[in-house]
């Protein structure tokens, strides 16, 4: 604590040494682990997870901290027809689970719902946006980062729609992994 | 609490002069600089101070450095080895860190430290960009900074603190911008509060704490009015900042009058700021259209908003009560417009013009209080901004004039009448006290631009 002296004050002592190092060596283990819980969050899907293919639209900005990166606007974003609404009214922020199946070898949406289907594909995600019409939704896949000429080349190749690998576990989480050429002039890196 | 606090470091310089010159002894010099919470041994190691601020930019370019490297995006290189990399340096970094501190070379320490931070810190990000994170972005700034938190309580040094405030910033602000809520914003404040007012003085901190607790209330009562879900801005926000501004002028009076000389030194800083922004205030709503607006916009509880209003200047007065008339009349004065103000608005009829002129009139008497503030505790600060408030206050309502021509000149007569009437009754009080007062101030900045001149 402070204390004073003559109204003049006299800071007070730093924790004591000891303290601080063990502090100092907890932050360490604290960074560490933070890091490997990100790093395990981000592998866990690509490692257990199966492979789907999911349809989009490329935009390319640049992001502060992680440099160039395609923005992807997957169809399965924008949630539109009657049959695909949930039963009850979804909140915005809340979780949110869509059944996928497969036709002609791209993964569409059947189902949306508030708990996780028992069986079949499902991806899951965040509401962002909530109206009666349609619904918005996040799923931790909409960036894809590149090298700056790169991520300018994918967008340019791709004006209309491309194909991206999306890993999904079983929980739902999505990982996206590498984007797949569809027409025979691609110039895509596909890694 | 004058001004001369803000200038401690060239007070000590100026009392080392008087010492060599033998105006005083060493022993007056350090009874004077005690008076400011300094000493004449203070600041000797400038060399030292120095390297270390040269070396805590250099760590931080080092840093920027090593977020655009990552930006490039190596994909040449294998992700295993990026990480690992990334990983071994800031791993290595901190262990420097904890090395030095071991060693009590606590400079070091926390120039080991801070790199050590912004290097894992670029490893939250680099993961992201491996795998392609398009979660929730601004939860990689939340971690980053919640990651390098607790180092602020450990090394107590305000560089890293410092760091730690910047990226909680960073993070409130894209949080907002998302529409999320950053709930637990206050908890970097606290920790950087702790830290300067119990352990390290710096304004700018201080300044971070409470521009950041601002921004912070008002963000949590918009995202109240938009249900949780989104923020929205309402109108009845005006009342409850000018509310926050009395509370944080009264609290500014109360650190003035501590025994603690750093607490002065923000309280201070704090009310220096707060009077510029309430002039900044009252010349907005010295126009017309103003108050027009303000009249016939909604509000989502407008009797709330005058309660607590009334409640944030009771509150806000019992704070700066002990600090002397300067402190309680022009805080009373405002509170009270502000308070008459936007009751009238309830009545439903069209008062624009005649709180416009009230209005006007506060500046006038604010412009006045601040002049004899000034000369009063012979500060030239005071002085002059009453006499630009009023200068700047003429300028604008000949060019804008309230009521058109004979609006504006009988605005003027008042405002000359009051002026006329300030004047006789500081004469009165005043009696012979008063050239003298005005001589100092009037030699106080004559000095300054004989000084200037040369």
């Amino acid at each position: 604590m402070t204390q004073f002296k003559r109204g003049i004050a006299v800071v007070s002592k730093p924790v004591s040494k000891k303290l601080s190092t063990i502090l100092i060596a907890l932050v360490i283990i604290l960074q560490v682990s933070i890091l490997i819980v990100e790093y395990l969050g981000s592998v866990w899907p690509i490692w257990y997870g199966k492979a789907v293919v999911l349809e989009t639209q490329p935009i390319d900005p640049r992001s502060l901290f992680r440099g160039n990166y395609v923005r992807l606007n997957f169809d399965i974003n924008r949630l539109e027809q009657d049959e695909l609404m949930p039963d009850n009214l979804l909140k915005v922020g809340s979780v949110a689970y869509l059944q996928l199946k497969e036709f002609d070898g791209v993964w569409r949406p059947v189902k949306l719902s508030s708990q996780a289907p028992e069986s079949g594909d499902f991806i899951r995600g965040r509401v962002r946006e909530a109206y009666p019409s349609h619904y918005r939704l996040d799923y931790g896949i909409e960036a894809f980062f590149m090298p700056k000429e790169e991520a300018l080349t994918l967008q340019n190749d791709v004006r209309s729609y491309s194909q991206f690998k999306v890993y999904i576990s079983k929980s739902g989480k999505a990982r996206v992994n590498s984007v797949l050429c569809i027409d025979e002039n691609c110039t895509i890196p596909r890694n | 609490m004058r001004l001369i606090n803000l200038l401690k470091k060239e007070l000590v310089q100026e009392a080392r002069d008087w010492v060599k010159e033998d105006i005083i002894s060493r022993e007056q010099a350090n009874v004077i600089l005690a008076r400011y919470g300094q000493s004449l041994e203070q600041g000797q190691g400038k060399g030292a101070f120095g390297y270390y601020v040269l070396m805590s930019l250099a760590v931080f370019f080092a840093g920027l450095s090593l977020l655009l490297l990552v930006s490039e995006n190596w994909n040449q290189i294998p992700r295993m080895l990026r990480m690992v990399g990334l990983l071994v340096l800031t791993l290595s970094s901190n262990g420097m860190g904890l090395f030095y501190f071991r060693r009590q070379n606590y400079r070091a320490s926390v120039l080991w430290l801070l790199f050590g931070s912004i290097s894992y810190g670029v490893s939250i990000m680099l993961i992201a960009q491996i795998y392609h994170l398009g979660e929730h972005f601004p939860d990689g700034i939340y971690w980053w900074a919640l990651g390098v938190l607790p180092l602020v309580v450990a090394t107590q040094s305000r560089l890293i603190a410092f760091l730690v405030a910047a990226l909680a910033f960073i993070w409130m602000f894209v949080e907002a911008g998302l529409e999320f809520f950053p709930l637990s914003f206050p908890i970097f404040i606290l920790v950087v509060g702790w830290l300067i007012f119990w352990h390290k003085t710096s304004n700018l901190l201080y300044l971070m704490v409470i521009t950041g607790a601002l921004i912070w209330l008002n963000l949590s009562v918009s995202w109240l009015v938009g249900g949780r879900i989104e923020y929205e801005v309402s109108t009845d926000m005006v009342l409850f900042n000018i509310g926050l501004g009395l509370i944080f002028n009264g609290f500014s009076w109360r650190l003035m009058s501590s025994h603690n000389s750093h607490w002065k030194s923000y309280g201070l800083v704090s009310h220096l700021w707060l009077l510029r922004a309430s002039l900044i205030t009252l010349f907005i709503f010295s126009f017309d259209d103003v108050w027009h607006e303000f009249q016939f916009v909604d509000y989502q509880a407008f009797w709330w908003s005058v309660t607590y209003l009334f409640v944030a200047g009771v509150a806000g007065l019992s704070l700066a009560r002990r600090s002397g008339k300067h402190a309680y009349l022009p805080m009373t004065m405002i509170w009270l417009y502000f308070l008459i103000s936007f009751s009238l608005l309830s009545l439903n009829q069209n008062l624009s013009f005649y709180l416009t002129l009230l209005t006007n009139i506060v500046l006038v008497v604010m412009g006045i209080l601040l002049i004899r503030r000034g000369i009063h505790q012979v500060e030239s600060h005071y002085f002059y901004t009453g006499v630009v408030t009023l200068l700047i206050l003429a300028f604008i309502r000949y060019f804008d004039l309230i009521g058109g021509y004979l609006g504006g000149a009988a605005l003027f007569l008042v405002a000359a009448s009051i002026l006329l009437g300030a004047a006789r009754y500081w004469k009165k009080v005043q009696g012979d006290e008063q050239p003298d007062d005005i001589n100092s101030v009037v030699e106080s900045t004559q000095g300054g631009r004989d000084h200037d001149s040369i």
